[in-house]
């Protein structure tokens, strides 16, 4: 088991290492930074300054070079906006966003799961149809449509939920919902996918041949075996997540990740965007990790390889 | 390979079963009521792609500022044959939702295409071959997935230019990864199962095997992911188009519509709220009607 | 229906309550961006300087209620001789840490102002500085390279900073936590969320009546500053969609404070040599403009907010505006006809950038304008661009032939009229004559003669067209009705001075 873990640790590191690469050649096609930082009419002297001071004047492969030594040391360089550290930029604010996407997260499981299970149990009646229409509708809408709407309905009618900003549970809600949404359709749908599969199963007509209780076999039977494959599609979405908060964070005005980063992407400001994508990149090789781990373990099946 | 196989994928899902299965299979499918509206539904929404000079009462292009931002016809100020009211330039917004119907199709099929190419293909192959394919595939396929897409496009975009084709590619090669590792862990799954290894044993074709022994199997999977990469394609060029990066103005999309239309929401809610019903309506379609045909499709649910 | 459901969903939520308002005497600030740094000489961007310039006070400050440039930290200025100045400083001020304001503490600031290193953003002023010398406790001598017209603004543009503290915390720092003369003092700061400052009791001056604290928060969406406006979670909301306004208007506890930019929205035309085009035709650029109704453009996407240029790129309240020209008017029968004139009976085609989500409107307008010229038979093959990547274009003058911009240099019209000299790097054109003008007045220290070219340099371009004259943009804030007082400026700077906030 140890040595499982060791070794797919060890296989991250060519992944990570070529997500850098991409994010660095990425960020350079993109535009020289300088003109999006200063004002239009500064003069060439103060730009040419600008550019050396952040080593942008110096040939790409140099560049390259001094970014990867950096990067070995866990140091992106200062953000070209804040003048500040950027990784630290975007360490300080990890905890909105884990906040969000684990609320998100937390919420979508828990409507999915019984709405799938339920819609597989009851398939092709009106109980299924009626409970798969409306997680679907989340999943139908542009995510900064549905946060807009959300916004009118509850904050601005209702006055029943802040309009944006961090703050208790209330402040959560309605940008955790709104992000949980959009996962709430897949989650159902896999889950009544892997259900119909496993209440097909042979084992399933023994259950109900030894007289076990429908409950029994629908929750825990049933999902225990569905429950493998909808983990690893909840392990891929956590890339979905990082992706998501990115217009939540904006619409609701969440001081979290994403928004920096997509301000970061507009203003080419390359240490941060480099320091985000290795930060979500990481994030997401270890979640995997992890569901490939529990994976394992629920299914004997699959060996260590 | 004196018979070579075709590729199932290219053909659509209905190439991999006889033709009397085929006649089964459909009965069954529209049977159900649901599966028949949203068939139908998607009929209309591929005829309103195809001709949609013959549908739309007028020129979606044609502006008239004095116009703009009119409510439905049948609402109090509502404008004679401008049934679904005018958008922020005065056109004509059912016209251009029937026309934004081509655009919002094509590109969402055909990134869902190349999506479900690339994705089959390495799928298939990391599971069929394992070792060392397999471990390249992973990585590759975890670099993708663990890349903001957005920056993706973003940096993408602004080197080749927000050209369909362009958006097509860029927005295919996102989602590649999702049908990778469903289609991968299908094969690994059906891999040692006794007619698998038979076929094998009997020193069938490798590429055969997977055509005709796996793929069948899997399709159910992969046909319930296409499904829902189409919504989340048509979703994502809406996205696209909030971001700046989506379809070239003037010509409508349904995403472009509402990103447009959210502005104005406050004032008209019109010329945001019908695209988005054809946006639900057509990903509702899609889903269920991918749900059906798995179920149809499925050799354990068949012998009930 | 849309109104009985609403009434419904309130009659519910008052069932439930409503959430806590801000307390009295908090002014609570919504606009786009959270600062890079509170240090208002760090950067131009006026998210920046709005939150930085309520702690750190410049030498002098332009009131937009006057337009008059009146004394903060300074109290004159002379002008010795045309290329040396005497400022004279206020007495008794001291900053927040007890540090004293003084010729030292100015000598300091402007030898910062003038290192590109440190402030490349200004260097555009600063490169007229040459030095700066301690004359006694409460005066310094500035000395410029050349005349140097602009001169009054570029004092407005340098804020005074404590040197010790300067030295003990270094830029960086300072811009994380300044310490200044301003009217209020900086509390706390919790980035991209809200920073915190409470009233200076120790202030120079007057305080701003009423107000006891400023929270700042960034609110990047634009249907979501309107919404706080609306429940009452922001008391000031800046750069308010336009798409709001008709709503808004509606709301008796919000005033609605509509401020005409510094921002001059065109479309270059370029007739430089190297892109070749249609444009390249005096007629066709006559033409185009004749074609484009800017009349229905500031009436229907910007509910007659916006302002008419009157075929010049100055604005009214700026010298050198010329009161005899006029907007070209919409003809487009003229504009056919000026077309077939210049060969292009049929019209043609043309590519046309705009960016999409960099300035207020810029999609509309540039498929409005699309449409509008389309009816002449100039077919425009439009080419949205993601806002980064439209300045890039910019700068390297990609966007040639035809493309819809909206340009807000520092007011004053040097600035302005620079933007059409052939060597600026993204002048739609090149005009020997155009450019004697343009550097006769950036040189002239006579206010008449200065006047007098620049009115002679906007009738040239009236007649050479090197742009499509659009419209002087519109910035809408938003505050509650209990604010008074209050007057933002064309170039997006809020200040306190003068303000009221009532009980």
């Amino acid at each position: 088991m140890l040595q499982y873990v060791v070794r797919r640790l060890i296989l991250t590191i060519p992944v990570i290492f070529g997500i850098l690469v991409i994010a660095f050649m990425l960020t350079r096609l993109s535009g020289d930074p300088t003109d999006l930082i200063l004002p239009p009419d500064v003069t060439e002297e103060a730009r040419d300054a600008f550019r050396q001071v952040h080593g942008l004047d110096k040939p790409i492969w140099t560049q390259f070079i001094a970014f990867c030594v950096q990067a070995a040391q866990g140091d992106f360089g200062n953000s070209l906006r804040f003048q500040e550290p950027a990784l630290s930029l975007v360490l300080e604010r990890m905890a909105a966003t884990t906040e969000l996407a684990l609320a998100a997260m937390f919420l979508a499981i828990a409507i999915g799961i019984p709405t799938g299970v339920i819609a597989a149990y009851h398939r092709n009646t009106f109980v299924d149809i009626t409970v798969r229409s409306v997680s679907l509708l989340g999943q139908a809408l542009p995510s900064f449509y549905l946060a807009i709407l959300s916004i009118i309905i509850f904050a601005v009618w209702l006055r029943w939920l802040p309009t944006g900003g961090r703050g208790g549970f209330w402040h959560l809600l309605l940008p955790a919902t709104t992000l949980a949404f959009q996962l709430v359709a897949l989650i159902a749908r896999v889950t009544r996918s892997c259900m119909l599969d496993v209440l097909g199963q042979d084992y399933i007509r023994t259950a109900r041949a030894k007289g076990l209780g429908e409950t029994t076999i629908v929750w825990i039977h049933g999902l225990r075996n569905a429950f493998i494959p909808v983990l690893t599609v909840i392990g891929l979405q956590v890339g979905f997540l990082m992706g998501g908060v990115v217009v939540t964070e904006t619409v609701f005005s969440w001081p979290g990740v994403g928004r920096l980063a997509i301000q970061a992407i507009y203003a080419r400001d390359f240490p941060v965007v480099q320091a985000v994508v290795l930060l979500f990149a990481l994030i997401f090789v270890v979640v995997n990790l992890i569901v490939d781990i529990l994976y394992a373990v629920l299914d004997p099946r699959i060996g260590y390889r | 390979m004196a018979n070579p196989p075709t590729v199932g994928v290219a053909d659509g899902p209905a190439s991999p079963f006889r033709k009397s299965q085929f006649r089964i299979v459909t009965t069954r499918l529209f049977r159900k009521k649901a599966a028949l509206f949203s068939a139908l539904f998607i009929l209309l929404a591929v005829l309103c792609a195809l001709f949609p000079e013959l549908i739309a009462p007028h020129d979606p292009y044609a502006q008239e500022l004095v116009r703009r931002l009119k409510p439905p016809s049948f609402m109090d100020r509502g404008v004679g044959s401008f049934y679904l009211g005018t958008d922020h330039l005065g056109r004509d917004n059912l016209s251009r939702i029937i026309y934004g119907a081509r655009i919002t199709l094509l590109v969402s099929l055909f990134a869902v295409f190349v999506s479900a190419i690339f994705g089959i293909s390495a799928g298939l192959a990391a599971g069929f071959y394992g070792g060392r394919t397999d471990g390249v595939i992973l990585r590759l396929i975890d670099m993708q997935l663990a890349f903001p897409v957005i920056l993706l496009v973003i940096a993408v975009v602004a080197v080749v230019g927000p050209s369909l084709t362009n958006l097509i590619i860029i927005m295919g090669l996102s989602g590649w990864p999702r049908f990778a590792r469903i289609v991968r862990g299908a094969v690994l799954s059906v891999r040692g199962l006794e007619y698998v290894e038979a076929a094998r044993a009997i020193g069938a074709n490798q590429l055969r095997v997977m055509m005709h022994h796996i793929l069948p199997n899997i399709l159910s999977a992969i046909i319930v992911y296409a499904s829902f990469e189409l919504a989340r394609m048509i979703l994502l060029e809406a996205t696209l188009s909030f971001l700046g990066l989506g379809v070239q103005p003037p010509t409508p999309t349904w995403g472009g519509m509402i990103s447009d239309g959210k502005k104005y929401i406050s004032i008209s809610w019109s010329v945001s709220l019908f695209p988005g019903i054809a946006i639900a309506a057509i990903i509702l379609a899609f889903n269920i009607l991918g749900d059906e045909l798995r179920d149809a499709l499925d050799p354990q649910l068949s012998h009930e | 229906m849309r109104k009985l459901l609403k009434l419904l969903l309130i009659t519910t939520g008052l069932a439930i309550g409503s959430l806590a308002q801000a307390s009295a005497g908090t002014l609570t600030i919504a606009q786009n961006f959270d600062p890079q740094t509170l240090w208002p000489n760090g950067t131009t961007a006026s998210d920046n300087l709005n939150a930085g310039s309520a702690m750190v006070e410049g030498l002098f400050w332009q009131d937009p209620r006057d337009n008059v440039i009146k004394p903060l930290l300074a109290t004159s200025w002379e002008q010795e001789t045309p290329t040396s100045v005497l400022i004279k400083l206020r007495d008794g001020v001291t900053f927040t840490n007890g540090e004293a304001m003084n010729a030292d503490a100015v000598v300091h600031s402007i030898n910062i102002f003038m290192d590109k290193e440190q402030t490349p953003a200004y260097s555009r002023v600063a490169v007229a500085f040459d030095s700066v010398e301690k004359v006694d406790d409460l005066t310094v001598r500035l000395k410029l390279k050349y005349p140097y017209p602009p001169l009054a603004l570029g004092l407005t543009q340098i804020v005074v900073t404590p040197p010790k503290y300067w030295a003990e915390v270094g830029l960086e720092a300072y811009g994380q936590k300044p310490i200044g003369t301003g009217p209020f003092k900086f509390v706390s700061w919790d980035r991209d969320d809200k920073l915190v400052m409470e009233k200076n009791d120790d202030y120079w001056g007057e305080l701003p009546s009423g107000i006891d604290s400023l929270i700042w928060r960034p609110v990047p969406d634009d249907n979501s500053r309107v919404a706080g406006l609306t429940t009452g979670e922001y008391q000031v909301a800046k750069d308010l969609p336009v798409t709001a306004i008709p709503e808004l208007e509606l709301d008796s506890q919000i005033t609605l404070v509509p401020v005409p930019s510094y921002r001059i929205y065109q479309i270059g035309l370029s007739s430089r040599p190297e892109h070749e085009s249609p444009l390249q035709n005096k007629l066709v650029r006559q033409a185009l403009n004749y074609a484009v109704d800017k009349q229905a453009i500031i009436d229907n996407l910007f509910f007659g907010k916006a302002v008419a240029l009157n075929g010049q790129v100055l604005r009214s309240t700026q010298l050198g505006y010329n009161t005899d020209l006029k907007d070209y008017p919409y003809d487009p029968e003229k504009a056919k006809q000026l077309l077939a004139e210049a060969g292009y009976p049929d019209g043609f085609s043309i590519p046309f950038k705009f960016p999409s989500g960099r300035y207020a409107q810029d999609r509309e307008v540039s498929e409005a304008v699309a449409g509008m010229l389309d009816k002449v038979g100039v077919k425009t093959e439009l080419i949205a661009l993601e806002p980064g990547e439209f300045l890039r274009q910019l700068r390297a003058q990609e966007l040639a032939p035809m493309y819809f911009v909206g340009l807000a240099p520092q007011d004053d019209p040097a600035f302005q009229a620079g933007q059409y000299l052939s060597d600026w790097r993204y002048s739609p054109i090149a005009n020997e004559e155009l450019d004697r003008l343009i550097d006769a007045g950036a040189k002239e220290m006579d206010v008449d003669k200065r006047a007098a070219i620049y009115r002679e340099m906007m009738e040239l371009m009236h007649e050479e067209v090197p742009i499509i004259f659009l419209y002087d943009g519109i910035d809408v804030y938003g505050t509650t009705s209990k604010l008074k007082n209050f007057q933002p400026r064309g170039d997006g700077r809020m200040f306190f001075y003068g303000v009221t906030l009532e009980e």
